[in-house]
């Protein structure tokens, strides 16, 4: 082939494949009026649930299954107190929970509601000495036993150690998924952005009550912000035709979006004594006069977490099993983000058959 | 790159650093998506080349924006943004309180003197109540060695009669929290 037409032939490909890009551009856009029809009536929780207990704005949920329990200990799900805690049942097929209940365990969630401005003076002492141990005791009457296993996420993950350290006897098992314990580490920009010389969380949090949801949501969009705000709205549009793909991405977006306030005061704490301070790890932290010492914790340990999270790093995470008092401990790492650890395919497909079995091989029967 | 013609105050410098870290991350950022991205492979067809730069473009921008975030000019500007937005809310917070008390009516910071009240009469009661859960610890494990002690000296077929009263266990009651 001569030069010119070389040139003519690669003239011509780049010219057709110009014209099929802008058509099935167009094809694309035409869906979107679909879409935004389709976000309207997305779908929170795929697991059918009751709701047994009511503390003020503080549900819990009972997940229900058309079999009996087949474990005796109840499994309970104490979630983060940053946006809804229906991520750990999002899809069908997509579920955490799911796992857990199909497996036998009576399974319960913590939904915390959404704190008001009378809710800023709520502390960890609030939730550590008050609205967990009263589920654990409801959960100990309601189903006739004096131990529970909990299942811990990101900063529920941090509350329920901070638990277990107070009350072991209370707690069978212990799981936490990418749950942040050392802070020291300078491995996320969390950490950095909330460093006592970048962030006066005192001046924050007397200003302004609660910690406002925007604020929390940007934050967590700036942690990535080529990702979240060029490269997956360029994906969604890419794959606009694929129903699947369409229902996942909304229904993951409708619970990104869907953010809560933190109570002021835990909110303080958080920053202050954990990330700043680092106090829990330097068996510093007490709450009520009580000092948290991690070692108390003596119950079988998971700790779960994901190698590529940018809010709570590995190096974060990873310390807990070194800190407790436990013999019995272990660590999975997954090759996923934070919420790609919960939801994700390669979650689903190897993380949680493995934490059901662990777990099971630890509950009575 | 410093523009020389700023002055020299604290506002200036700042702008200048800030402005200097940002030109520095988009110079990193063009040297890199340039370098790796921008040959086209010659068995692609041009839609897969395109969405090829496009990646490589995307991930060269995220590495230099991960690098901005945590430079110092950034999180001097991170806190001077944050300074500014507290100093604004706390003028918000007075302006409406003034209005709110003008108007006869209770503040959101009224409201928080009261919640702290509730709060703190709420610890007292739970500091009480904790202090009696312990009283009446002691005194249930008193009665058990007064009663194990019991035990030990009576005639056996007292001693069936004392099994059949509740064991000590099971009329210690659960410390409530």
């Amino acid at each position: 082939m001569s030069p010119e037409q070389e040139y003519a032939k690669t003239w011509s490909d780049l010219s057709k494949a110009a014209i099929d890009e802008s058509v099935q551009q167009m094809r694309r856009f035409s869906r979107l009026p679909d879409v935004m029809d389709k976000a309207k009536n997305v779908r929170k929780g795929a697991s059918k649930s009751e709701v047994v207990h009511q503390d003020g704005r503080v549900k819990l949920l009972h997940y229900h299954s058309d079999k009996p329990p087949k474990y005796r200990q109840p499994l309970l799900f104490v979630f983060a107190l940053v946006n809804r805690p229906y991520i750990l049942d999002l899809l069908p097929g997509k579920s955490v929970v799911e796992h857990f209940v199909k497996a036998g365990f009576d399974t319960y969630l913590i939904d915390w509601g959404k704190p008001t401005h009378a809710d800023r003076n709520e502390s960890l002492d609030t939730y550590v000495n008050g609205y967990i141990p009263r589920i654990v005791n409801h959960l100990e009457h309601r189903c006739g036993v004096d131990q529970v296993n909990i299942l811990g996420y990101c900063m529920g993950g941090t509350l329920s150690s901070m638990y277990a350290a107070l009350h072991p006897k209370q707690v069978r098992n212990l799981i936490l998924l990418a749950a942040g314990i050392d802070f020291s580490t300078r491995e996320g920009l969390l950490n950095i952005w909330a460093d006592e010389d970048n962030f006066d969380v005192d001046g924050f949090v007397d200003a302004f009550g609660n910690c406002p949801a925007e604020y929390l949501q940007w934050s967590f969009l700036m942690l990535k912000p080529v990702q979240n705000l060029m490269q997956k709205p360029i994906s969604f549009l890419e794959r606009i035709e694929d129903d699947k793909f369409v229902n996942e991405y909304l229904t993951m977006e409708t619970w990104l979006n869907d953010n809560i306030a933190v109570p002021g005061e835990i909110y303080r704490e958080f920053v202050k004594y954990l990330y700043q301070q680092n106090q829990l790890t330097r068996g510093e932290l007490t709450i009520r006069g009580k000092r948290i010492d991690l070692k108390q914790i003596i119950c079988p340990v998971l700790n779960l977490m994901a190698r590529r999270d940018d809010l709570v790093p590995c190096s974060q995470s990873e310390p807990f099993n070194d800190l407790v008092g436990s013999n019995d401990r272990k660590t999975i790492k997954l090759d996923a983000g934070h919420i790609g650890l919960a939801v994700g395919s390669r979650a689903q497909r190897d993380l949680w058959p493995e934490a059901v079995k662990w777990l099971a091989e630890r509950t009575d029967i | 790159m410093k523009d020389t013609t700023a002055t020299d105050g604290p506002a200036a410098k700042l702008f200048n650093d800030s402005a200097e870290a940002f030109t520095k991350m988009w110079s990193d950022f063009a040297t890199k998506a340039a370098s790796n991205g921008f040959t086209l492979p010659q068995n692609q067809s041009p839609a897969d080349a395109a969405k090829q730069m496009r990646d490589t473009f995307f991930a060269a921008w995220s590495d230099a924006c991960e690098r901005y975030m945590r430079s110092s000019e950034f999180q001097q500007m991170m806190r001077d943004t944050m300074k500014m937005a507290i100093e604004m809310r706390q003028q918000m917070n007075q302006q409406m309180g003034e209005m709110q008390h003008a108007m006869q009516g209770a503040t959101r910071q009224d409201m928080d003197h009261l919640m702290r009240s509730v709060e703190n009469l709420d610890g007292r009661f739970a500091e009480t109540y904790e202090q009696l859960v312990d009283c009446l610890e002691a005194v249930s494990t008193r009665l058990d060695d007064l009663e194990r002690h019991d035990h030990k000296h009576k005639m056996p077929k007292a001693g069936a009669s004392a099994k059949q009263k509740s064991s000590p266990k099971q009329r210690t009651k659960k410390k409530p929290l």
